[in-house]
């Protein structure tokens, strides 16, 4: 018996991106396991409306107004209506909701909550607890897994941080990985100029991502090793940093900036290098550097976040985000090119046995089933105690908010009523 | 956890590409071990924090100091001329210490210079001083210059760089309520000599203060002393003893009272650290 599951993220194509990529990938493989999945995010420019990608993944784009990097405004109430209507017309039995910056996500767990489904949240990055920006997206997070059956954490560390920052059980979060399509990241070994050893960066050009330390070693490098030539991609505010330092220290021949690729493209630039650099400063998972792995690249990057967790040791070389020691990991990973005293050949098989989207989808089914097994019977006052018990002022804020919900799921009964909405003809399972 | 190795479970490792005999929300005793509480909360010393305190109520003092001056000077009538002649002199030996301490006599003459162009642009600007709130009645002109001081001795007390911004706005601030209070005496030679005064005692003494000391803790502790004496004296002559001895008070209040609180409060602090937060990035090699 299939579940009818609804993933709900403001992150979805036509935007690329980590999160939007991992929705995508996991609804394909639980429509495989023979489930039924629908993608509810906010509208896109003129992509409004209910679209079908392939294998009937159907994606409702709802029309909402975006404030921030594609986040729709926190309305809290106004997306339940149209909210409540999908969740009856593909009879939904879990929201699986995804990322702590999309408001869409936080109100459908509360309204899904409301209306008696399973809800489950993936968190896919790491927050810090000292700055305002942080706090707030803290507090609502908690807010809003206080409603949650189950929480989903990319790495232990994103784990440890989910845990801290909503006061959870930590035997309520899993882990499950993110994974790679290992087919289109295929290693080509005639790619790669042999008479250069090629570095190849690709990443958003931001501080947060270690542009900063990268503008630093890129001309000791150059200067270390006369063989050694970079190609970076990403865009981003950094950019025009990086274009200063090339002409500073003259390295325009040595340094490509190739600008923002489509992620298809990534597997074409990454086969062309020997070295995967990844200088960042916060990572929760780095589904890049398992990317660069499967294409048979040597990598090199900073200890921070989650990274330690994701990449067997062999296939890397680890560095402290600090100038000097990047600069000495890059020249080891060098030497170790130089002299062929490393194996690329087997790291993608090695990787397409670790990270599979089947074995995620798997792991994020059993999930799905159990909390559907359990026992969730909570009347609405354990649900106010525990929203109550959120802070001095946001915990009164917050039963007010599960108490006009509720009225407002009632008010939605008596207007249009369960049995006056359609119900949608599920796309036939193809065995 | 022991139990479960007997059983020939091997030990569960923080990795994501081993694949585990454990499920997918199984928690560790080694969950949440990187967790770092309060490491790098300084500890502080009780006397520490209190000559830090004194920085306040210096500032605090001068406060008092000037606003008692211009009480006699406008109520009492006492002649302001008095009031700029001890300040320069003040002023004189500060210049002639600070070119001692950095042993170059074209830095004293480079301020004496700039003092002689302050001194001019006063006595050009004393004409506009000695009008600018004559349509305006007294009763603003105490709130404005009541607000003015409260926010600058806000501002001036804070431990910042010699060149932030908030600085020179305190700077400014001070400025503005010495011209507001000048400006209600009613001779222009009055306003001459009340604007010299306050620019070296309250607008320019701060940061004197602020270099003494850092540089010289004898000198600091010196000014110190002399401005608790000036203070209290302007007490005196504000309200008599018992003003003497609620400032006193109120003194021993904030040298005791605030750094023992801030003391008892440093139990709830709480600050978390972990292998999530982002990296500060090492530049220097």
């Amino acid at each position: 018996m299939g579940l009818n599951i609804a993933m709900v993220c403001d992150f979805f194509y036509p935007q690329p991106g980590g999160v939007e990529l991992h929705i995508y990938q996991v609804s394909q493989q639980l429509i495989n396991r023979g489930h039924s999945v629908v993608i509810i995010t906010h509208a896109y420019d003129q992509r409004s409306g209910v679209r079908t990608l392939s294998n009937g993944l159907k994606v409702y784009y709802v029309p909402f107004y975006v404030i921030y990097r594609e986040s729709t405004f926190p309305t809290v109430f106004s997306f339940f209506p149209i909210f409540r209507n999908i969740m009856i017309r593909e009879q939904i039995d879990v929201v699986h909701g995804h990322g702590s910056m999309s408001s869409l996500c936080h109100e459908a767990i509360i309204h899904g909550h409301t209306m008696g489904l399973a809800t489950v949240f993936t968190d896919h990055s790491l927050f810090g607890f000292a700055d305002a920006g942080s706090i707030l997206v803290n507090k609502l997070l908690k807010f809003t897994l206080s409603d949650v059956d189950h929480v989903i954490a990319v790495s232990h560390t994103c784990r440890e941080n989910t845990v801290l920052r909503a006061t959870l059980n930590p035997q309520d979060v899993s882990v499950i990985p993110n994974a790679v399509i290992s087919e289109d990241f295929v290693p080509d070994p005639a790619a790669a100029d042999p008479s250069f050893i090629t570095i190849i960066i690709c990443s958003r050009l931001f501080a947060n991502k270690g542009a900063d330390l990268l503008l630093a070693i890129i001309p000791r490098i150059c200067s270390m090793h006369s063989n050694v030539r970079f190609k970076i991609a990403g865009s981003g505010p950094k950019e025009v940093d990086l274009q200063q330092m090339i002409e500073q220290h003259r390295l325009q021949e040595r340094v490509e900036l190739i600008g923002g690729i489509r992620h298809e493209q990534v597997r074409d630039l990454m086969v062309t290098g020997q070295i995967y650099l990844h200088p960042t400063l916060t990572e929760a998972f780095g589904t890049v550097i398992v990317e660069a792995a499967s294409c048979g690249l040597l990598v090199v990057t900073t200890k921070v976040g989650g990274i330690p967790e994701v990449l067997p040791s062999h296939m890397t070389v680890y560095a402290e985000p600090s100038v000097q020691s990047l600069v000495n990991s890059t020249s080891e990973a060098i030497k170790a090119v130089e002299n062929n005293t490393v194996d690329t050949t087997t790291f993608h098989d090695e990787v397409r046995t670790i990270y599979c989207w089947s074995d995620v989808a798997a792991r994020t089914e059993k999930i799905y089933e159990d909390i559907l097994a359990s026992d969730r019977s909570e009347t609405l006052v354990e649900r106010m105690q525990k929203h109550y018990q959120c802070g001095p002022f946001a915990g009164k804020l917050f039963v007010l908010c599960v108490v006009v919900d509720v009225m407002l799921l009632h008010l939605l009964e008596w207007l249009y009523p369960r049995r006056s909405i359609d119900l949608a003809k599920k796309w036939p399972i193809i065995k | 956890m022991p139990a479960k190795n007997t059983k020939g479970k091997p030990a569960w490792k923080k990795l994501l590409w081993v694949k585990q005999p454990y499920p997918d929300n199984y928690v560790d005793k080694s969950f949440l071990s990187q967790l770092q509480r309060n490491s790098n909360v300084g500890t502080y010393n009780f006397w520490t924090v209190v000559s830090d305190t004194t920085v306040l109520l210096g500032n605090a003092a001068l406060t008092l100091f000037f606003c008692g001056s211009f009480v006699a000077i406008y109520e009492l009538k006492w002649d302001p001329k008095y009031f700029a002649l001890g300040s320069s002199l003040l002023s004189f030996g500060l210049a002639m210490l600070y070119g001692y301490h950095i042993q170059d006599t074209t830095v004293f003459f480079t301020s004496v210079k700039s003092a002689i162009l302050i001194l001019f642009a006063v006595l050009s600007l004393t004409p506009i001083f000695t009008s600018l709130t004559r349509s305006t009645s007294s009763d603003s002109i105490w709130s404005i210059s009541a607000w003015l001081c409260a926010v600058n001795l806000a501002f001036s007390s804070r431990p910042l760089p010699e060149s932030s911004s908030v600085l020179i706005l305190s700077i400014n601030i001070a400025l503005c309520a010495a011209i507001v209070l000048a400006s209600r005496l009613h001779t222009p030679e009055a306003v001459f000599w009340f604007m010299v005064f306050s620019i070296q005692v309250y607008v320019l003494l701060p940061t004197v203060a602020r270099w003494l000391r850092r540089n010289s803790s004898r000198a600091y502790w010196a000014l110190f002393s002399g401005l608790m004496v000036a203070s209290s004296g302007a007490s005196y002559v504000l309200m008599g003893w018992p003003a003497v001895f609620l400032w006193w008070f109120t003194a021993l209040a904030i040298v005791i009272g605030v750094p023992g609180l801030f003391l008892a409060l440093q139990k709830y602090k709480d600050q978390i650290k972990g292998p999530w937060d982002p990296a500060r990035p090492i530049m220097t090699s």
